[in-house]
């Protein structure tokens, strides 16, 4: 029984051999009938319709059961194919009931009618198995070479980075695709975009540049999903392609300049020079981004299966920090040079404390040109290793915590022209030795573990507990204090207990004694 | 006429499993081996322009800006310690002594069904003597209980003005970690799994330690560190203080590494056949769980032993360090994993919850968490981890001002209190040295500066180089956030 399922959707599967049956069919018949009626002749043989009408109705349910195994996304079109389907196959089989009850003229009306249904429906079944708008595709050749309203790739090819301007690259941008809602015809949302001026000036909901591209409603809009109310073009026009978005960013980000070139920056189109709507990547700029450098990749993909941890210092950088603390233990100085080498250029923060390194990773970590912080807590490197550090020109922050290395490289530290951090703790430099390193560079913050003071400024004298504080609440006539205000009561007015001189209000003009502070309270919630 | 077997739930799924949900689900798990395919060649645009997404381990969203810290040590105090006798100095108290506390400060606000029968409500001043530490402002006020905190407080950012919704334990923790007060949402922790993603492979992303605690204690449940709607891989990894460290992670009785290798390889390519009829990510998720627990085998007893610890450090954390589970032990464990690039690191100690005999209480529990809290801040500064470690120790809720139950000058306690409360921070981004925000008198209210849970987790994910409403998982029919609908940075907090 669990077959049923299976054999159903085989059948439902069917479906696009099985119309064609009753369309051949269909149409067989009807020239046929055509002809007949036109010569006044008898009607086709009844099982002729029979056919027509059987096939008819095994096409629609073989639809009808596609339909349900949610195959196909539900869609307008889907929907329209389905009833116009099914009145077509209503047609047919109305058509053979009249045939065999030799109602021969309501037979071919009938007919007629199924005829006529199929063309739409054969229509739309075809652009849900071809896409839509497949039938006249030939006919539209200018939206498929769509290309970008202006290039600033198609430039030749100089040594310098590429640049675009206003004149020749936003200008005939936005006059292809903004100025016939916002130009000197029709000013939409009051806003021009057709002259310098106008643009600076904006439109009804004020400026639409900004100092960030993200900021600046010319580009913003954009980015908006194109069924947003906000999105621009509106959705009915033609869109600009992701090139000219970027374009018009980069212009913005540039500070909208009118007059000078702006340049477009190594590997900021990520599509490169799109030449039409397809994804293809072919920009002659960002083939220098390490990003998509096939060797850059591969070492990255080496770094990942060795388990060393890569990522880039920030998002979208190339800049990469690298952390070898899963196979700290099993990281010598072969590993080094097997692993990094092609991420050389890229390598901004490098993390090997705990690992087997020696002096010998120094040489060739010291050429690495974008280092800026290096940990090599807890290894076995000395000062002759150091030494190769010298005079690092990018190295910001350098741990040395638990290492051999002395104040024999104080000089060398010293000299290290971007260092601000530096870790020294447990290493061949004495407190002495740190204090006068301190002091011969005061810009760098050194931690060697030293630091923490135990002894607080001062310490809160005996505890005292009273409660003497004057009430927060209670009414403004209290008086704590009694300075010769003697209460005229020897026994509290709440409680009964003797009175205690310090806790009384004036009430009546009379000075009243209580027990304690918060007596006094009850007593006003009384009166 | 409906046969059982058309009931079959795999079965179902196939003919539910339409292409497009297919892509749905597979985007989910970017990374996920067949559904980062498809992906890659849908958006291959989009992935080439940002490297960061090539570079992410698996499923991880990466940072949105450059972070300053790169991992969270996240110290709960389980219960709620007592901010008036640990951290929120309030001298004037001492000369309120058994006063009623005003009305007006009070204010009407709920108390909860433990104390709100009271009679009166009877202000208890702490009975422990603060000291005045060195900071980066007028000198950090901490009670005797907290000695050696005392010597890293120019590195603590003390918040005393937070406040949460909750006045109960569960919801209150839940709110903490997960942002929503109830169950379901995912731990802090699962936010940065899935965030910030793994830096070591050989290690869980998300690893959870508890101590168990001398005061009164309160129920804790695993799900305070579940992923809830976000891949399972996302959870935290609990590592025991006893026999196994991670449960049934050693090979059993007569079962080799090389038999086990087989069987993983076995296993694998039987879910690997399962991953191509059902595209379930949660299959894949579970292939890199085996490998990840079979490489855990080695990183895992290397990680939990101490004994390549000189003496210095050890003494460092002070004697219950030998004591697997302890504070001390859990404080230095914790270390080594941030070493290790573990991302997210959750200590519960447990036993604040000091409602009768709170002075008794709090001494031990301070005694346990305050050398071993320093000593971690001192060993992550001195080995250069501390400017990229997040460091938070943090209760549910505040105590009352008030006493709960007997009030003498040697015993009280103290009941929840939801309205202020004090945590704070050190590394990672977090402002060095300073105290934020204030509560008035009684440390009941907050006069100053108050933050919000959500504002505390908003502040957190950007020192994490997260902005709070972009780090989002579509469930339950929309976009969840830590931070929910709410939250903002406190610009005040951050160095």
């Amino acid at each position: 029984m669990e077959n049923l399922a299976d054999i159903l959707a085989v059948f439902g599967r069917m479906h696009p051999m099985v119309l064609h049956l009753p369309i051949g069919l269909l149409m067989g018949l009807g020239v046929m009938e055509f002809l007949a009626a036109r010569k006044r002749g008898g009607p086709a043989a009844r099982g002729w319709y029979l056919l027509a009408a059987i096939t008819a109705f095994i096409a629609a349910a073989s639809g009808w059961r596609l339909h349900e195994e949610d195959g196909f996304a539900s869609s307008i079109t889907m929907e329209r194919h389905e009833w116009v389907g099914i009145a077509t196959m209503a047609a047919a089989v109305t058509a053979c009931v009249f045939r065999y009850r030799g109602k021969v003229k309501q037979a071919r009306w009938s007919l007629a009618l199924a005829c006529l249904l199929l063309l739409p429906t054969g229509h739309l079944g075809a652009e849900m198995t071809h896409g839509k708008g497949f039938l006249f595709e030939p006919l539209e050749k200018e939206v498929a070479e769509r290309h970008l309203i202006t290039d600033p790739f198609a430039a030749e090819a100089t040594d310098g980075p590429l640049m675009a301007n206003y004149e020749q690259h936003i200008a005939p941008l936005l006059a292809a695709r903004c100025t016939k809602c916002h130009g000197a015809r029709k000013v939409k949302g009051e806003l021009r975009l057709d002259t310098p001026e106008h643009i600076l000036a904006g439109g009804e909901g004020g400026v639409i540049l900004g100092p960030q591209s993200e900021e600046a409603e010319i580009y913003r809009r954009l980015l908006l999903p194109l069924e947003h109310d906000d999105h621009m073009p509106p959705e009915s026009k033609t869109q600009l392609l992701d090139a000219e978005i970027d374009l018009l960013r980069l212009w913005v980000d540039a500070g909208a300049p009118f007059e000078e070139d702006f340049p477009l920056g190594k590997g900021t189109l990520p599509g490169g020079p799109v030449q039409d709507e397809d994804d293809s990547f072919q920009g002659p700029e960002t083939a220098q981004d390490p990003i998509f450098d096939p060797v850059y990749q591969a070492a990255l993909e080496d770094l990942q299966a060795a388990l060393v941890h890569a990522q880039p210092v920030e998002p979208g950088s190339t800049r990469l920090w690298i952390d070898f603390a899963a196979i700290a233990d099993q990281t010598d100085d072969d590993r080094i040079t097997d692993l990094l080498p092609p991420l050389a250029d890229s390598i901004a923060e490098l993390s090997l404390s705990r690992s087997a390194i020696t002096d010998a990773s120094l040489e060739w970590i010291a050429t690495l040109p974008a280092l800026a912080h290096l940990d090599l807590a807890s290894t076995a490197i000395t000062d002759a290793g150091l030494s190769h550090l010298a005079q690092h020109p990018s190295l910001q922050q350098l741990t040395l915590s638990r290492t051999q290395v002395s104040a024999a490289s104080a000089p060398l530290l010293r000299e290290l022209p971007s260092l601000t951090h530096l870790w020294l703790w447990e290493t061949g430099f004495t407190a002495e030795q740190v204090t006068s390193l301190r002091a011969s560079m005061p810009e760098v913050q050194i931690v060697a573990g030293d630091s923490f003071e135990n002894l607080p400024l001062e310490v809160e004298p005996a505890l005292v507990f009273t409660s003497d504080a004057p009430l927060v609440d209670a009414p403004p006539a209290a008086v704590t204090d009694p300075a010769g205000l003697q209460p005229q009561n020897t026994n509290c007015p709440v409680s009964g207990k003797p009175v205690d001189p310090r806790y009384t209000v004036i009430h009546d003009g009379k000075v009243i004694g209580f027990c304690c502070p918060n007596c006094p309270k009850t007593f006003w919630e009384n009166q | 006429m409906a046969p059982h077997d058309s009931h079959n739930p795999l079965r179902e799924h196939d003919l539910l499993m339409t292409r497009r949900r297919f892509f749905g689900k597979a985007a989910k798990s970017l990374g996920a081996g067949f559904g980062a395919l498809a992906m890659q060649s849908l958006l291959g645009r989009e992935l080439q322009a940002s490297a960061s997404g090539i570079l992410m381990s698996s499923g991880a969203t990466g940072p949105h800006f450059k972070p300053k810290a790169k991992r969270v040590i996240y110290m709960h105090m389980e219960g709620a310690p007592s901010q008036l006798d640990l951290y929120d100095y309030k001298p004037g108290l001492r000369a309120r002594f058994d006063q009623d506390l005003p009305e007006s400060i009070r204010d009407g606000q709920r108390l909860t069904g433990m104390t709100s029968g009271q009679q009166r409500f009877p202000i208890a001043p702490s009975i422990f003597k603060f000291s005045r530490y060195r900071n980066h402002q007028d000198g950090l006020w901490l009670s005797e209980l907290l000695p050696h905190t005392g010597s890293v407080a120019k590195e603590l950012c003390m918040i005393k003005s937070m406040h949460t919704e909750a006045i109960n334990h569960e919801p209150a923790i839940t709110f903490f970690q997960t942002g929503n007060q109830q169950p379901g949402r995912p731990s802090f922790g699962s936010w940065m799994s899935y965030g910030l993603g793994s830096a070591n492979a050989n290690l869980p992303t998300f690893v959870v330690l508890i101590s168990q605690g001398i005061g009164n204690m309160q129920a804790l449940s695993e799900r305070f560190w579940g992923s809830g709607f976000l891949p399972s891989e996302h959870q935290g990894c609990k590592l025991r203080s006893g026999g196994d460290p991670v449960l049934y992670l050693r090979n059993p009785e007569g079962v080799s590494r090389e038999d086990r290798r087989r069987m993983l390889d076995l296993v694998g390519e039987m879910n690997e056949r399962e991953y191509e009829r059902s595209f379930d990510p949660e299959v894949q998720a579970r292939i890199a769980q085996y490998e990840m627990a079979y490489r855990m085998q080695m990183s895992v007893p290397e990680l939990t032993d101490f004994s390549d610890e000189d003496e210095a450090t050890l003494e460092m954390y002070g004697p219950e360090v030998r004591t697997p589970g302890s504070f001390a032990a859990n404080c230095l464990m914790a270390r080594r994993l941030a070493e290790r690039g573990v991302r997210f690191i959750q200590l519960y100690m447990r036993g604040w919850d000091a409602h009768n005999n709170l002075p008794t209480e709090i001494r031990a529990q301070s005694k346990a968490v305050d050398q071993p809290q320093a000593a971690l801040i001192k060993d992550l500064k001195r080995r250069g981890l501390l400017d990229d470690t997040l460091v938070l120790s943090a209760g549910e809720f505040g105590r009352t001002v008030y006493s709960q139950g007997q009030l003498t000058t040697e015993n009280y306690g103290r009941d929840h209190h939801p309205r202020c409360f004090s945590v704070w921070a050190a590394g990672g981004g977090m402002k060095p040295g300073i105290s934020y925000g204030e509560t008035d008198d009684f440390s009941y209210n907050i006069v100053k500066d108050p933050v919000e849970v959500h504002n505390l987790h908003a502040t957190m994910l950007h020192c994490l180089g997260f902005d709070h409403e972009r780090l989002g998982y579509r469930a339950q029919g929309r976009d969840m956030r830590l931070t929910d609908v709410e939250g903002h940075v406190i610009p005040g907090l951050l160095a």
